[in-house]
């Protein structure tokens, strides 16, 4: 009877194993651009999100188009941000070029999004007359600033909006060490980790950014970053090894990093109309 | 009638045997003869596209009035026109002259010519000039050019393979490599792709044994100077490089069983001979020694010796005559690769490549709806494999040989990463790419020169950008590439 016991028991905890879901994943930094609607379809993207276990995206698209397919495709998934870029090549000259005011005032008007973004903006061209106007645009409509930038063009963002809300993508390729300093001195500053292998090896963590990790663990999201239509094949690759290395770290701060931060910043912001 | 004849030979016989005959035009610098005139010119130096001036005097033979003028040109008989500059020629003495505001304007044959007038009659006497150029390359483009060098390099024996350089192991790589029965339906042999009169490729886009496979088939040639072996470096020898086609079944579809069957039945004697030992019963030990011997025999498959590293070779002994023979077209796509393109920072040292991988924005759908993951897919088959070098097969005791193999690591980069491939005779090895997507060394360069930044991540390498070439600089790069190729007479 005690041998039964013990394989009924085993047999419990080896079913409760099995059913086990893997961690959910906030896959913050998504793109689904122009070039990626032939190659990828949007009902396979989809396909993509939900197999890799990904809770929710934040999905933004070269051409404004892609994400909001992606929206009307699967609203319970997707997370649309607005891109300042009619294709994929304004990288380099968007913060210039006076006429992306009118379309991102013409796209605002027309669609609801949760942040502008991801835009790429380094040191003092944070400054110049369109980013500024651009970033009156989120004030005005209540939205985040994704910004691929370094520290100093985050500083200046801040200067120009104290209430601002960043994600800062990549946490800007900088040290964990500066990445906190930056984290300490702005409340309203969250990081995404995408396109960074720094943090983790092997699955395990790297002692500075542990540190940062446990000292934040509600300030920082995962996520792809597919910058071309065949990076949407790693979705599903990114978030088993984001599974590993979060395994590392205790379950309250890995979940939080995995997908409750994201949900909790990002997904009461789509209100309905 | 008799005595008119006799003058004549006297006089002949005098001109060839009696050179003390000749006048001295009392300049040091090239001599020109003629039956009337000697001639002899200088510059401080000629070279293309530069104004010069000649110093020239002439006298006359005994016998011959002293010329009274003097004409100076030049032209390429082979392009059929002369300079774009007409040379003023001052008279400075009886018999000496400066001619001035010459210029040849392309390198090639020219021929100057001195036309020398007395008294109602000319000589012409002209002088051939092969005018070649060498770029006035910098200290620092020599030493850069200094890198790609010397070739052959050394050859060093594979310490993971104790069949490397053994002739008997390369004996019987060799008899393997042409042997179709090593395929699963004994149809595809190693040479079906690997052709030796293609460069040791097989001119396709995508490999294709028993079926099209993903990728492009690279050469063998150069193979052993590898780190990495395939597209994506997911074999870290060139024996475990030689066991992954024999497996695939998409290329010859073989068990270590049939292998190990094979050698057994029709190698045995080689296999001895070459391995010191009976062939052992173990299937897989079996298909091992057997791609330890093919990769002996490939080791032997080294690229010869190129125009650039007849030029590189002058540099090093500071030789510009011997330089100058590399045509300088190839010279200006030299200073392209190794200057504004940037392309020496991948494709760099003797093999021209570093030996990693890079994402150049390729594309990398092998279908539609599937990617070819490269780098990223392959550093976890590397890790996973029996035959890699951390693996019983390493015959390296020191374990030095795995050292890559123990610390590489996947990154988010390597997703669509690809070999950075050496660009010795590149020339003979199209179509290009992991895809064989671009057909011609000119597609090549035009997608680096139209590179699609879209594809590329903006913390990516920052060497990656348009390089904007004009037409005639792209003609230029293709030229310096193809020099990296062997001459049919080496």
């Amino acid at each position: 009877m005690r041998a039964l016991l013990a394989v009924l028991l085993v047999s419990f905890t080896g079913a409760g194993d099995a059913q086990e879901q893997p961690l959910p994943i906030f896959d913050a930094h998504l793109h689904y651009s122009h070039d990626a609607w032939e190659m990828v379809p949007v009902e396979q993207a989809i396909d993509i999100l939900r197999k890799a276990g990904v809770k929710r995206a934040l999905v933004s698209s070269s051409g404004d188009e892609g994400q909001q397919r992606l929206y009307r495709a699967a609203p319970d998934l997707v997370i649309p941000e607005l891109r300042p870029y009619r294709s994929r090549g304004e990288i380099g000259t968007w913060f210039r070029d006076d006429t992306l005011i009118a379309h991102l005032e013409d796209r605002l008007k027309k669609y609801r999004y949760v942040s502008i973004g991801e835009f790429h903006l380094y040191g003092a061209d944070a400054d110049l007359p369109v980013p500024r106007r651009m970033v009156q645009l989120a004030r005005q409509h209540g939205l985040f600033l994704h910004a691929h930038s370094d520290a100093d063009a985050i500083e200046r963002l801040f200067r120009q909006w104290p209430q601002a809300r960043i994600l800062w993508a990549h946490a800007g390729f900088e040290r964990p060490e500066r990445v906190a300093e930056l984290l300490r001195k702005y409340g309203n500053l969250w990081c995404d980790l995408a396109f960074r292998t720094d943090h983790a090896s092997g699955g395990k963590v790297d002692p500075a950014w542990r540190a940062a990790f446990v000292q934040f663990p509600d300030r920082f999201m995962v996520g792809t970053d597919s910058y071309t239509p065949e990076r949407w094949h790693y979705v599903g690759g990114h978030a088993d090894w984001s599974r590993q290395w979060l395994a590392d770290l205790p379950k309250d701060a890995a979940e939080r990093i995995a997908w409750k931060n994201g949900e909790t910043v990002f997904g009461s912001l789509l209100q309905p109309h | 009638m008799e005595e008119r004849r006799n003058r004549l030979w006297l006089l002949a016989a005098a001109a060839l045997s009696f050179p003390a005959w000749a006048c001295d035009p009392g300049l040091e610098g090239t001599r020109l003869e003629s039956t009337r005139y000697v001639v002899a010119f200088r510059a401080a130096e000629i070279s293309v596209a530069k104004h010069f001036a000649l110093d020239i005097a002439a006298c006359a033979r005994p016998g011959h009035a002293p010329p009274d003028s003097l004409k100076v040109d030049a032209h390429m008989p082979q392009h059929r026109h002369g300079m774009n500059y007409a040379p003023a020629v001052k008279a400075l003495a009886p018999g000496r002259w400066r001619a001035e505001g010459l210029m040849l304007h392309m390198p090639g044959r020219w021929e100057l010519v001195f036309e020398l007038r007395s008294a109602g009659t000319s000589d012409r006497l002209a002088h051939t000039l092969v005018l070649s150029q060498v770029l006035d390359f910098s200290d620092e483009e020599k030493a850069q050019i200094l890198s790609h060098g010397p070739w052959p390099p050394p050859l060093e024996r594979d310490p993971s393979n104790r069949a490397s350089g053994n002739p008997a192991a390369i004996a019987l790589g060799e008899k393997l490599f042409f042997e179709p029965r090593l395929s699963g339906p004994g149809s595809v042999l190693c040479a079906t792709c690997h052709v030796p009169f293609r460069a040791f490729q097989d001119g396709r886009a995508r490999a294709f044994g028993l079926k099209e496979a993903d990728r492009n088939t690279l050469s063998v040639v150069d193979a052993r100077f590898y780190r990495w072996f395939g597209w994506d470096g997911a074999q870290d020898s060139l024996w475990a490089q030689s066991l992954r086609p024999l497996l695939d079944p998409r290329e010859m579809d073989a068990s270590p069983a049939h292998v190990a069957r094979t050698v057994r039945n029709l190698f045995s004697g080689s296999y001895e001979k070459a391995f010191a030992r009976p062939v052992p019963a173990d299937d897989e030990e079996v298909m091992v020694d057997a791609a330890k011997a093919l990769a002996a025999f490939q080791e032997t498959l080294v690229s010869g010796r190129t125009p650039f590293d007849d030029f590189r070779d002058s540099i090093k002994k500071g030789e510009a005559q011997a330089a100058s023979r590399y045509p300088l077209k190839a010279q200006k796509g030299l200073r392209i690769f190794i200057g504004k393109g940037h392309c020496s920072v991948c494709h760099f040292g003797p093999q021209f490549t570093n030996g990693e991988f890079a994402d150049t924005g390729v594309t990398f759908f092998a279908a539609p709806g599937r990617v070819d993951a490269g780098r990223h897919a392959a550093i976890a088959r590397l890790q996973g494999s029996p035959f890699n070098l951390l693996g019983r097969y390493n015959d390296d005791p020191s374990g030095s040989s795995a050292a890559g193999t123990r610390h590489v690591e996947a990154q988010h980069r390597n997703f669509g990463e690809f070999r950075v491939p050496g660009l010795r005779g590149v020339a003979t090895t199209a179509p290009y790419m992991h895809n064989g997507s671009l057909p011609t060394l000119r597609d090549v360069v035009k997608f680096y020169s139209e590179l699609n930044e879209e594809r590329l991540h903006a913390d990516g390498e920052k060497i990656l950008r348009p390089l904007h070439l004009s037409p005639e600089e792209a003609e230029d790069l293709v030229a310096f590439l193809e020099s990296l190729s062997p001459t049919a007479d080496r």
